[in-house]
């Protein structure tokens, strides 16, 4: 089962990835419309918190729907920090880190206790107190208006504001492969298989002796600071944030679905899911933005959502994948 | 049999689900390296004596003491299983979406310090199991025997010094029920200490050295398989008053 690989046997295997990769780096030099940059952006950024949701969501089939409110602990702590201080995101995403792992474990210690949908009923809530804090609280977050970017001409990558789309281009596809990367090594790792076993059979992997609390836990706080840090950026790339956009179920369901609809459980489930979900929504407003009041593009999105789980309940990476023979496929 | 140190002590153990009082006042001990049978009528808390020793419930009253003076009360499951209180289950619990050797491996990695010693451990419980040749196959593929051996070799990666096999033999066809019988003699030779749940009462007599009979919750008898199973408040509680004569005298 251990497979000793020499160097043209990793570059056979992780061909397709390389391909990929480098695929999606000449977009740029291609497509010269900033509109369909901005959509690439956006297919990275879901890309990355699809495969954030899916360390707990996927792997260890723990439905999330705090996602939102770690999103906003990253966009926030790094906005206030910019707004009051001047300090760098680069900086406060460590602090937007920490807080979102600390809100983490405060949420997790008494949810993860919960099983199965109890678990998924009281993550409902913590978006929803997120939400209401944020409201309430104007006078450091603006409430209901937000907060603004004061955007400034010229590129400065330590202060995260640019002319053009490209660098925010990059940024979001590099932290795309690294959540990516992260989200292999951890389903490779103890963790992962423990998180599988699970997802599998939380009595029987209790009972053999995987401290399953503290196995969810972990993943839930790995999940919530990758969140976090895509928050950060993301915000910074739109230039504002706002309760309403941000800290709404509304989101909590975008990144879940991504996952979902993808192939939960799947390294690149996510950001396949990313790839169709992303762009179907822009396709659809676009065109039926007269149609139905604007709703039309979450009703096309219900409605390949409800294909996918009659059809391809493993997602839509099932059709690609080869049947299951062995080895230690993630 | 006397000499060897009690390796599980149940002392007064009691335990009520609202109104029904599953475990009444229940003590017996288990032996180092015995095979003892746990049998006793339906609903007579044989799972639910499990239940509590492996921390899926915990007491009301009484205690559980392992290897004489580790008391399990306030251990939670997890850490019953490292101290190496293993259990299969009624109904084989394996993790469907895995390769049988994945399985095996996944719970290995708890007991090994690195991966490479999880994997070759992992290798030798499935070629000990005689799975080798399935070690790669899905397990939602694997039939009902399959499956609960299956339940026993994941269980062996946590080195256990108990094994609580809980009716390992139900639904099995007569040839799957004898290699099992020698399967559980394999590992008992290994040294591992069985607790045997089973209402197939030709096994019991055939495997135990020792049997523990329960009745509504308490203990009715105990001692060796084909003493105890002779005795009239045995036959009366499996069985029921009328066929006491029968068994007996005939």
């Amino acid at each position: 089962m251990n497979k000793s690989l020499n160097l043209s046997g990793y570059v056979k295997r992780y061909f397709p990835v390389i391909a990929f990769i480098a695929a999606c780096a000449l977009v740029p030099l291609f497509i010269k419309k900033s509109y369909i940059q901005r959509v690439f952006i956006e297919v990275f950024f879901f890309a990355a918190m699809g495969s954030a949701w899916n360390i707990l969501g996927g792997f260890a089939k723990q439905t999330s729907w705090a996602s939102p409110a770690f999103f906003c602990i990253g966009a926030y702590s790094a906005l206030l920090m910019d707004k009051n201080f001047g300090l760098s995101p680069w900086i406060s995403i460590i602090l937007g880190i920490i807080l979102a792992g600390v809100l983490a474990i405060v949420i997790g210690l008494p949810t993860l206790k919960l099983r199965g949908v109890f678990f998924s009923i009281a993550t409902i809530s913590c978006t929803s107190i997120v939400r209401q804090i944020l409201f309430n609280t104007p006078n450091l977050t603006g409430g209901a208006q937000g907060l603004t970017l004061k955007m400034s001409s010229g590129n400065d990558l330590w202060r995260l504001r640019f002319d053009s789309e490209i660098p925010f281009f990059y940024i979001s596809l590099i932290w795309m492969m690294l959540v990516v990367l992260i989200a292999a090594m951890l389903s490779k790792s103890r963790l992962g298989w423990y998180l599988k076993a699970i997802r599998e059979d939380e009595d029987a992997a209790q009972s053999l002796g995987i401290r399953t609390y503290h196995m969810k836990l972990r993943a839930f706080v790995i999940s919530a600071m990758l969140l976090a840090v895509t928050g950060a950026f993301y915000s910074f790339k739109i230039g504002y944030i706002d309760p309403n956009s941000s800290a709404s179920h509304d989101l909590a369901v975008r990144i879940a679905v991504t996952a979902i609809l993808g192939g939960m459980g799947t390294i690149w489930g996510p950001v396949l899911g990313a790839f169709i979900c992303v762009p179907m929504l822009e396709i659809s407003n676009y065109y039926l933005s007269d149609f139905g009041g604007g709703g039309a593009g979450f009703a096309i999105y219900g409605l390949a959502m409800v294909l996918v789980v009659l059809l391809r309940p493993n997602g839509i990476i099932s059709l690609f994948q080869k049947k299951k023979a062995g080895g230690a496929n993630g | 049999m006397a000499e060897a140190s009690k390796v599980l002590q149940i002392k007064e153990l009691d335990k009520s689900f609202g109104g029904v009082h599953a475990i009444n006042n229940l003590t017996f001990d288990v032996y180092e390296g015995e095979i003892l049978g746990l049998i006793g009528p339906n609903g007579s808390g044989k799972s639910t004596c499990v239940n509590l020793i492996t921390g899926v419930y915990v007491q009301d009253k009484g205690e559980i003491l392992f290897e004489g003076e580790i008391s399990l009360k306030k251990q939670p499951i997890e850490a019953r299983a490292k101290m190496g209180l293993g259990r299969t289950f009624q109904t084989p619990r394996p993790f469907l979406d895995m390769t049988v050797w994945e399985s095996v491996y996944t719970i290995a990695l708890l007991y090994n310090k690195t991966m490479k010693q999880a994997a070759a451990q992992a290798d030798q419980i499935i070629e000990m199991i005689g799975f080798s040749n399935i070690a790669n196959t899905v397990c939602h593929k694997l039939p009902i025997e399959k499956r609960k051996w299956l339940d026993m070799a994941r269980t062996l990666a946590i080195n256990p010094k108990i094994m609580m096999l809980d009716e390992c033999l139900a639904g099995l066809n007569p040839t799957e029920m004898d290699s099992s019988i020698d399967f559980v003699r394999k590992l008992n030779s290994q040294g591992i200490t069985i607790v045997f749940i089973e209402h197939v009462m030709a096994a019991v007599s055939k495997l135990c050295t020792r049997v523990v009979v329960l009745n509504e919750g308490s203990l009715l008898s105990q001692g060796d398989p084909n003493v105890v199973m002779q005795e009239e408040e045995v036959i009366k509680a499996y069985l029921g008053e009328d066929y006491v004569n029968a068994y007996v005298k005939g």
